[in-house]
């Protein structure tokens, strides 16, 4: 045929590569795996466990971008190969590997046909990241490790805390690989020793033995200090003050300390597009999938961006210019059981869509408006966990997820108790699509 | 064993990382075959979204892991050809007016692109895989569940029919 249309669809064949990829689209990947398991979920009846499981796996499979330079750069540094899927799109743990900042450990214990094999850690003044693996004997539907503890050589608790996901459908004799992330205690120096007891939820049920890894922290290794950069910047948005205390660079993560001011009229919930950017403007830290945070009072927090300790440039700055923010006086949501609908909701953005009912819980779906941009590059929950009846008493939510679809746009979906004889039911809101906005750039140094 | 197969191992055991980082693989391939029928951002996206849900509920289901790519591209065909079943039924409109309307608003000349969508949808798609995706016959017989000798007439046919839609494309103005 070679003519005419085959020339045409090798032009045609040029423009469908040229067709740009947005940004975005790792958030849709995302939702389409949470929309999957959420599905999996209601198909095996374990309601209330599993999505505490999907609620860790969410914060584990968002961070995950491939990255083939890194890869190949992995993959010369002998024994490290395997560490790739694991720490794969997180750019503080990429450079420390890269850099050599890691410990080899290779301690296992077998008990009860479950080996659970340390490989390997990071650790530096903030945090501690254990790269484990898990073999078993039996096929398991799903494993955790739990009741994790981990002493130093004083036996004294270093957790702060502790995120580790859950791994579905084991196949016994195959290794499967996870990491824990571990944020120290505050005032906890890096250990020389460490001391990690822990059981496993096999299959949703607790298993009674414990199993006991003990090893030797290379500190030599982990010799790379912090910076910190005292700043001490209040900054007014839309009449709303922030104070940045200071930003400290470790080689895991850098941790930004920002304070809100009481008088606010409005609670600040994240940053759309905090930013370090270097002396060219390049971006020089930033967070891709929200900003993750510890809370240390209800107007103080520590704010966490991916490191980049390892470069150095001349000159850094903060920015930003979008918050999510909402008037204090609209952070309560009421649902009247009964009639299934809202008597107080924030603005006009959040809609009641479906109550299901069943027998112990009810499903209530709401549907939020998002306008800006921004949002279609975010996922965050709009809900607290916790939940309050008529009577004052308090609950936690039986689980939510969200999805976005474009005709009804982002839906969340949570389970609450069906205490019909208590309603209506208070929510709290924890983040919401309103926003303060003005460009705002700060001089770290 | 590549990346690919380790990864489809992982993720078949349940690793949602490895399926993720799979998606991501794919993901451009998946993001441009959804933007070549469904025309904009926001539907090719939660075209993406919709894929990634049926692959993950489905991936024990593949068997070989060099077809793991065009059983993904297969999804979303099918996707998108759902899309616009439900576009018609919608609008009462034939799906390829409807795309024609809009290729028309943005460019005057009938393209090729165009030429396609007035395609039987089974030759559109052995256009697409053989020529955006750059599929061999027997990955295409894969994708399609045919024999290759069925794609090869297809193809054909589908060539034969584009030389003559590009020679009477003033016919598609009207």
């Amino acid at each position: 045929m070679g003519n005419k249309e085959e020339e045409q669809l090798t032009e045609a064949k040029n423009k469908f590569a040229e067709i740009p990829i947005p940004e975005t689209i790792d958030n849709y990947i995302y939702a389409g795996i949470q929309k999957a398991t959420n599905y999996r979920r209601k198909g095996r009846r374990t309601f209330y466990s599993a999505i505490a499981v999907a609620a860790l796996l969410f914060f584990s499979v968002i961070s995950i971008r491939i990255s083939p330079v890194f890869a190949s750069i992995v993959r010369q540094i002998p024994g490290f190969e395997r560490l790739v899927s694991v720490i794969q799109g997180d750019k503080g743990l990429e450079s420390a590997v890269a850099n050599d900042y890691v410990q080899v450990v290779g301690k296992s214990q077998t008990k009860q046909g479950i080996t659970f094999t340390v490989d390997e850690i990071i650790v530096d003044e903030q945090r501690l990241f254990i790269f484990y693996s898990i073999t078993t004997e039996e096929n398991y539907d799903s494993i955790i490790a739990s009741k994790v503890e981990i002493t130093n050589q004083d036996g004294e608790d270093i957790v702060g805390t502790l995120a580790n996901g859950a791994h579905i459908d084991v196949v016994a004799g195959e290794t499967v690989k996870g990491k824990m992330d571990v944020g120290f205690l505050d005032g906890v120096d890096i250990p020389d020793e460490l001391n990690l007891n822990l059981s496993f939820q096999a299959n949703e049920i607790d298993n009674k033995e414990t199993w006991n890894i003990h090893f030797l922290v290379d500190k030599e290794k982990f010799s790379a200090n912090k910076e910190t950069f005292p700043l001490n910047k209040t900054v007014t948005v839309e009449g709303q003050k922030l104070t940045f205390q200071e930003v400290t660079i470790y080689p895991t993560r850098i941790a930004i300390h920002v304070k809100y001011d009481e008088a606010n009229t409005k609670e600040l919930f994240s940053f759309d597009d905090l930013v370090i950017l270097n002396e060219d403007g390049e971006e020089w830290a930033s967070v891709k999938n929200g900003v993750s945070g510890t809370t240390i009072n209800a107007n103080e927090e520590m704010l966490y961006l991916e490191s980049n300790y390892f470069e150095k440039p001349e000159e850094l700055y903060l920015q930003f210019s979008s918050i999510r923010a909402l008037d204090k006086d609209q952070m309560e949501v009421v649902v009247d059981l009964t009639k299934e609908q809202l008597i107080k909701k924030p603005e006009e953005l959040l809609s009641l869509s479906k109550v299901v009912k069943e027998k112990d819980i009810v499903r209530l779906t709401f549907s939020i408006k998002q306008t800006n941009a921004f949002d279609t590059n975010q996922f965050y929950e709009i809900f607290n966990n916790r939940y309050f009846d008529h009577d004052g008493n308090e609950y936690s939510l039986g689980g939510s997820s969200s999805y976005r679809s474009s005709e009804l746009g982002f839906m969340t979906e949570i389970s609450v108790k069906n205490v019909v004889n208590a309603s209506p039911l208070y929510l709290e809101i924890s983040d919401f699509p309103s926003r303060i906005e003005q460009k705002t750039t700060i001089k770290i140094k | 064993m590549d990346m690919v197969e380790q990864l489809l191992k992982e993720a078949q055991k349940g690793d949602q990382e490895a399926f993720f980082q799979l998606l991501t693989v794919h993901k451009e391939q998946l993001y441009r075959v959804a933007y070549a029928y469904l025309k904009n951002e926001a539907d090719s996206l939660e075209a993406i979204q919709e894929v990634t849900y049926r692959a993950y509920k489905n991936i024990k289901k593949v068997k070989e892991p060099k077809y793991f790519s065009t059983w993904l591209t297969r999804i979303m065909m099918n996707y998108c050809n759902d899309e616009w079943k439900r576009r018609k039924r919608l609008s009462g409109k034939e799906p390829t007016e409807l795309l024609l309307a809009h290729v028309k608003e943005n460019d005057a000349r009938l393209s090729i692109e165009a030429a396609i969508q007035t395609l039987d949808p089974k030759l559109q798609e052995v256009i697409v895989l053989k020529y955006f995706q750059d599929m061999t016959i027997e990955q295409i017989a894969y994708v399609l569940k045919r024999p290759s000798g069925t794609v090869k007439t297809w193809l054909n046919k589908a060539l034969r029919m584009l030389r003559k839609q590009l020679e009477e494309g003033g016919e598609f103005h009207g």
